[in-house]
């Protein structure tokens, strides 16, 4: 990529030198280029002689207005049709109920009438302190849990917010851990003291220390994390699971250890991250995905948006099996699904708001599928 | 199930970007830069079509809007390739062909050709109708009394025109880019 971009910034600095003049620096630039190949100096000649007329013949045949208005057009389908692409089989009076149940689910302000969801109240989100101390974060509600010499610790509204001050007794804060436990049902954020955000799914144990120093910044996950790591060169993000350690200068990023298909992934949004096992070392890039089960690493080029939709509160299936949706939706919801036979399976495409109650998210696949729910308490029978 | 969907782009810079703006001036140079790898136009315009759906879809973050532009050329190429490839089994293609058009000189020669193309277009475009003129001759190459005599005006009108023009363009060009 940065050899596109350098022969890109090479090209802006050609057309200045064609309507204008070049600065000493940019002039060396351009002559350093042209001294690294032969063809360089012909493909300068051509570039700088460019016939403005076979230009304008090209780009004035092109109406960008009215391919914008189709490309937004085919946006907005684009989110609905994808949702039953799988489907067209099915009876035309069923796809118009999913449409009608889409609409009637829309509404986020729409009061929860559904009081069975909230029920399970036992459970909650730890944090345990480097003393051991325990704190029920939804409990706590907004408050400033330390605030000393060395740093502070925030708690408010769905995250907990860390801020190393300047000390001169770094040491003392870096062998201090912190450790999130967030049960099924739950998720949260958390902002590092070096100000990189994480936000954390149901079923995920997080630790990490208070302050980072030292030449690393090292935090272990078992779960769900998404990660957007503050850039700092000289200290390389470590994220360590228990069989990969995945290491990022300054980036975006998605693991997950649930081994739901028996692997753990990581997908990459932008910089790059290195993934290593026992065995291999692999470097990952910008729109792939990582996947490691015990045996070696495999890197595909995918559409990650799967891998990262949850932080932005939705759940995104990708032609995934209905036995793998559930076990998702178990995390998430904190509910059991008991099997009452066993079923082929089948594999859905669509995406579906995490902040809905599970008996909305269960009336779309029951209605897509040849499932029935039934549910009782936290427990959902499968017909 | 409507997802959110921000309609700007930002950059780790700071900077933020609506997408229109990015379809719409980005548009046609990659357009023109598929036209290089396929023949027919339409399917140049779907490929860079698909190139904005994706981009609109995985919600990348990018450093400067120089990534996000090596970013598209390089979408663009790669669903070109695959296109053409496909056809293979058509055997439009030779292999000395398709190594050519694989090749990263002949990406990186493309590259620049239409980045310039466009600069200059878009420039060329912004001036007034005389002005346009008198440059698009002075770029061909002739000289002021040519021009005058092409465009029937006096040599210094032409003149006049010329330093107006370029002026503007030099000013177009600070407004834009940061080069280095």
């Amino acid at each position: 990529m940065d050899n596109i971009k350098r022969h890109i910034k090479i090209t802006r600095l050609i057309y200045k030198q064609r309507i204008s003049s070049l600065s000493l620096r940019e002039l060396d630039k351009v002559n350093k280029w042209l001294s690294e190949d032969i063809n360089n100096k012909e493909l300068y000649d051509r570039i700088f002689n460019s016939d403005i007329d076979v230009v304008a013949c090209k780009y004035e045949s092109i109406d960008e207005r009215s391919q914008w208005n189709s490309f937004n057009k085919k946006v907005k389908k684009h989110t609905v049709l994808k949702h039953f692409k799988q489907y067209l089989s099915i009876a035309a009076s069923i796809i118009i109920l999913f449409c009608i149940s889409v609409l009637v689910y829309q509404n986020r302000h729409q009061a929860t009438e559904y009081t069975m969801y909230s029920e399970v109240q036992k459970k909650s989100i730890q944090l345990t302190l480097s003393d051991g101390s325990i704190l029920d974060l939804e409990k706590l509600g907004n408050k400033t849990i330390v605030n000393d010499d060395n740093h502070s610790i925030t708690n408010v509204g769905k995250k907990i917010v860390y801020q190393g001050k300047l000390s001169k007794k770094d040491d003392l804060a870096s062998s201090k851990m912190n450790k999130l436990v967030i049960p099924k049902g739950f998720y949260y954020n958390v902002v590092l003291s070096d100000g990189t955000k994480v936000w954390l799914n149901s079923q995920t144990k997080f630790s990490y220390p208070v302050s980072f120093t030292g030449k690393t910044r090292e935090v272990t996950l078992d779960g769900e994390g998404y990660f957007e790591v503050f850039k700092d060169k000289n200290r390389p993000f470590i994220v360590k699971t228990s069989s990969l350690n995945v290491k990022v200068l300054g980036t975006v990023f998605n693991v997950n250890t649930y081994k739901d298909n028996g692997q753990v992934s990581t997908a990459l949004l932008s910089g790059s991250v290195e993934i290593s096992s026992n065995k291999e070392k692999r470097l990952l890039k910008p729109g792939e995905v990582a996947k490691y089960s015990s045996k070696e690493i495999k890197i595909e080029k995918t559409d990650i948006l799967p891998y990262i939709a949850w932080k932005e509160g939705m759940f995104c299936f990708r032609n995934e099996s209905l036995k793998n949706i559930l076990k998702c939706l178990e995390r998430s919801y904190d509910v059991e699904f008991v099997y009452t036979k066993d079923f082929e399976d089948e594999y859905f495409t669509g995406d579906i708001s995490r902040n809905k109650p599970i008996e909305a998210v269960l009336s779309v696949i029951d209605m897509l599928t040849v499932v029935n729910f039934e549910k009782r308490g936290n427990k959902v029978f499968i017909n | 199930m409507r997802r959110k969907k921000s309609e700007h782009i930002k950059f780790s810079d700071g900077v933020s970007v609506s997408f229109e703006s990015v379809f719409i001036s980005n548009f046609s140079k990659l357009v023109v830069f598929a036209s290089k790898y396929l023949e027919n136009p339409s399917v140049c315009e779907d490929v860079v079509q698909e190139t904005f759906m994706y981009l609109w879809d995985s919600e990348m973050l990018f450093s400067t809007e120089l990534s996000l532009v090596a970013f598209m050329y390089k979408t663009v190429r790669n669903k070109s390739i695959n296109i053409i490839k496909h056809k293979k089994i058509k055997d439009k293609y030779s292999e000395e062909n398709l190594e050519r058009l694989e090749s990263n000189k002949y990406f990186i020669d493309n590259i620049m050709s239409e980045e310039f193309s466009d600069l200059l277009y878009k420039a060329i475009n912004n001036l007034t109708d005389q002005c346009r003129e008198v440059v698009i001759m002075h770029l061909k190459g002739l000289k002021n009394n040519e021009i005058a005599e092409n465009l029937e005006i006096a040599l210094s009108t032409v003149k006049s025109h010329k330093s107006v023009a370029y002026r503007q363009l030099r000013m177009q060009l600070k407004d834009e880019y940061e080069l280095f």
